[in-house]
Formats: structure tokens, sequence, C-alpha cells
């Protein structure tokens, strides 16, 4: 998974026409376990959703919101709009309902 | 019983033989003066030391008020008489041999003048008096101001919304009503998204509209839109809001409530300058939503008064969410505008004065 890593930084630095590969984490709050996936900086954000959704089973899909650092994300936005990097971390937070 | 105009009478007939008894040693004392003439009267009373006249006049009251002690002789009757008909301070002609003294007052004075030295002086005695109300006197005056202070604020606070209100909360009109009546009740699939708001990202779609229906369950991502919101109408009209910074739902959440407890690290990147364009050392107020479990709470940092404020709609108590803020404001001025704060000048407020929940 780590292995295409170093590739990407070395074209960023020669230039960005090509896409890169980063890996993105998701992490909940409880910290269970962790969600690593790997996309081309122009592929949509849904992608990695779809992926937390499909190994967190106890999360309803569709149901919560995904935030990078305080930007909500939204599945048709992609890595490089949102200037992510190999190894950011994206938050999965559970909905939060309250009176 | 001797009426006041016959004890004029006498005072310019001294030795009249109607006159009345004196076996009360304070008409004794006046008897000194009483054959000078009117003129130099003036002078003599001018001249007796004060604390005689306050004594009579307290032997007087003492008299009046207890009776039954003292043998009921005539004398006293007609001292009785005296003190109801005429001012003691007056003189009062006596005749000591034709009445013998009455043992009203087991110790006589002769000389009232030696009583007054021997005592504290008068003017003392008088001073002490009159001050010892002083105490009170600045007790009131000061609930007073109090009071009044507290009133202006009232009234401040009373008149200050009012134009407000009017110019932030517009009626919505009833094509407006009909489409929120129709978001809230209306028929359609529950995932519609209702609506994007671009800036934020946030969705809301009819299921989580429904959240603000009466006594329903208010969800995060209506409280962060609605936070959105606030700070485009600041952004819009900045002369005419203080500045703000509103954190969303998940800010707290992420801060203090991970596997390691409170961790700056983990929100160091949700306030760079380059996403806000501002820092947060510029702010008046800072919002924070607590989410607990399952009520919606309030922090605020008041970077104006210097206050840490907490608002909970059922009255609750938190300080360590003021704790774990103080923690982060100082980290984040520090890193964010290299400066220190000095928090000991910093305080709690628990907001009392805001509505409260009735049910929960």
């Amino acid at each position: 998974m780590q292995a295409p890593a170093p590739a990407p930084e070395e074209d960023s630095k020669a230039g960005v026409k090509s896409p890169e590969f980063i890996t993105i984490k998701v992490v909940d709050q409880e910290e269970r376990r962790p969600v690593r996936h790997t996309i081309r900086t122009t592929d949509k954000l849904q992608v990695v959703m779809d992926r937390y959704y499909s190994e967190a089973p106890e999360v309803t899909y569709g149901t919560g919101s995904f935030y990078f650092d305080d930007i909500r994300l939204k599945g048709d936005k992609t890595p490089a709009q949102l200037k992510m990097e190999d190894g950011d971390i994206i938050d999965y937070f559970a909905p939060q309902i309250g009176g | 019983m001797i009426s006041a105009p016959s004890l004029l009478h006498r005072r310019k007939r001294p030795h009249d033989a109607s006159s009345p008894p004196s076996n009360l040693h304070g008409p004794q004392r006046s008897r000194r003066f009483c054959g000078w003439s009117v003129g130099s009267r003036f002078f003599a009373s001018s001249s007796i030391p004060p604390g005689a006249g306050f004594f009579q006049v307290d032997m007087g009251n003492f008299f009046s008020s207890f009776p039954a002690f003292w043998p009921r002789g005539k004398g006293l009757r007609e001292y009785k008489g005296l003190v109801d008909a005429c001012d003691l301070t007056t003189v009062v002609t006596t005749d000591d041999a034709k009445f013998p003294p009455v043992p009203v007052v087991t110790r006589t004075i002769n000389d009232p003048r030696n009583a007054v030295l021997n005592s504290e002086p008068y003017y003392k005695k008088a001073h002490e008096k009159a001050r010892s109300h002083d105490k009170r006197t600045s007790e009131i005056s000061l609930q007073v101001n109090l009071l009044e202070e507290t009133r202006a604020e009232l009234q401040k606070s009373a008149e200050a919304p009012k134009e407000d209100f009017s110019q932030l909360f517009i009626p919505l009109t009833a094509e407006e009503e009909n489409e929120v009546h129709e978001c809230l009740y209306g028929r359609g699939s529950s995932i519609e998204v209702l609506a994007l708001h671009e800036p934020s990202n946030i969705e809301v779609s009819r299921e989580k509209f429904w959240c603000l229906k009466p006594r329903a369950w208010l969800n995060d991502e209506v409280i962060n839109l609605y936070l959105e919101l606030l700070k485009e109408r600041e952004r819009r009209e900045p002369k005419r809001f203080l500045k703000c910074h509103f954190f969303n739902t998940f800010f707290y959440k992420k801060l203090a409530c991970g596997k390691n407890g409170y961790d700056y690290k983990s929100v160091k990147r949700w306030t760079t300058n380059r996403k806000l364009g501002y820092e947060l050392i510029e702010c008046d107020k800072i919002f924070v939503p607590v989410h607990r479990d399952i009520h919606w709470c309030l922090a605020i940092i008041n970077m104006k008064e210097k206050t840490f404020q907490y608002l909970d709609s059922l009255g609750g108590v938190d300080h360590h969410v003021s704790k774990v803020l103080a923690k982060y404001i100082a980290e984040e001025v520090k890193d964010k505008s290299n400066k220190e704060i000095d928090l000991s000048s910093w305080h709690e407020e628990l907001v009392d004065y805001i509505p409260f929940q009735k049910n929960g």
C-alpha cells in the first residue's frame, strides 16, 4: 500500500501533469479500525467513502460525515481540489443528535 | 395640674406661693437662674453645659415610661403633669420648703455641672449617636447604587435587543411559511436533498430537515449549517456584527474526546490563516458547540471579556469544558500568532440568563 507513495512525490516535483496516487486513511473517533485507501488525486472522494462504509458494517451507508480537518467532504470532490497529500487523514463522524 | 401659660407667668414671678413643688433635681437646677431677668436668661441657658438640658429631657422620658416603679406621690404626678404640659427644657421655679423632697431618685445631684464634667462630654455622645447611623446609611447608599446599576443594566439589555430583534428576525411571508411546511410535512423521498450549502458542502435532506419539527431531536447538520450561515452574515456586514469564529459540532469531540483525551495537534490545522483569512486572536467570540451524548450545549471563548462561557439550556455545569478551551486557546494563539495569553485574568462564567428547555 505504501509502495506507490514515493513515486507521486517525485511526480509532483517534476510537474503536476500525470495523476499521482496518494494513500488516505479514514478514522472514526473511537479509532476502532482505520481504513486506508489509495486513490489518484483526480479521483472522486466518493470512492474512499464507499470503501469506508463497506469496511465498517456497523455504519449505515450514507450516514455520518467525512471531514478533512474542518472541511466537510462531498463525494464529488477530489483530493487535488482539497490539496490533500499522501498520508492525510480523513475523520469519519457518526451522526450527532441531541435535545 | 399646671398649664403652660401659668408656668410662663410664674417665670416672671419666681417666688410666687402658687409655684409648683419641686422635689426633682432637674427643676432645682433651674432655680439658680430663675431669679434672673429674662434677658440674662438667654445668656444663662446658653452657658449651661449642654449635658444639663439633655439630662432633663432624659429624666422626663424615663419617668413617664416607668410610672409604676415610682411612688405615686403628689410630686411625681405633678412632675408628670409638667412633662405633659410643657417642654422640659424650659426653666421651672420650685419651692423646696413647701414640699419636702420625695425620694424619686435616690441620688441627688446638687450641681449638675459636676455630673456633666465627670461624665463623658455630651457632644461626644451626641456625635457618637449621630455617627451610629452612618454605617447603616452608607450601606443603604451602597445598596441603592447597586440597585440603580442593576436597573440601568436591565433597562439597557431590555432596550438593546428590542431594536435588534425586529431587524434580525424578519417574520416569514405566507409563501415562505408554506415552503417550510412543505419541507417539514410534505410528501417526498426522505433522502431528497432540500438544501445544499456549497461553501460548507452541507447537504440537508428531507429526513435531516425533520429534526426541526417541534420536539424533535436536533442533528449536527442543521446546527453546523446554521453556524455557517451566521458566519456568512457576519462576513456580509462586518461592521454590524462582532467578529466571531464558529467551530462545528465535531471540533470539541476531536479536541477533547479522542483516545488520548485533550489533543491540540488533532485540530491544529483547523484554523490556519490560509483557510480562515484571520487568526482566532483577532476574534471577539469563538463559539464551540458541545455535544453531550443526547444534549446540545454551547461554550464560548469570549476574547473580548476574557471569559469562558458555558450555556446549557438544562442548567448543567461543566468546568472541564472551560479548562479544555483555556488550554486550547493558549496553545492556538501561541502556535498561530506567536503570542502568550495570560489566562490568570480570565474567568469562567456559567451563563444562566438564557432560555431553559422544559422537556428533556
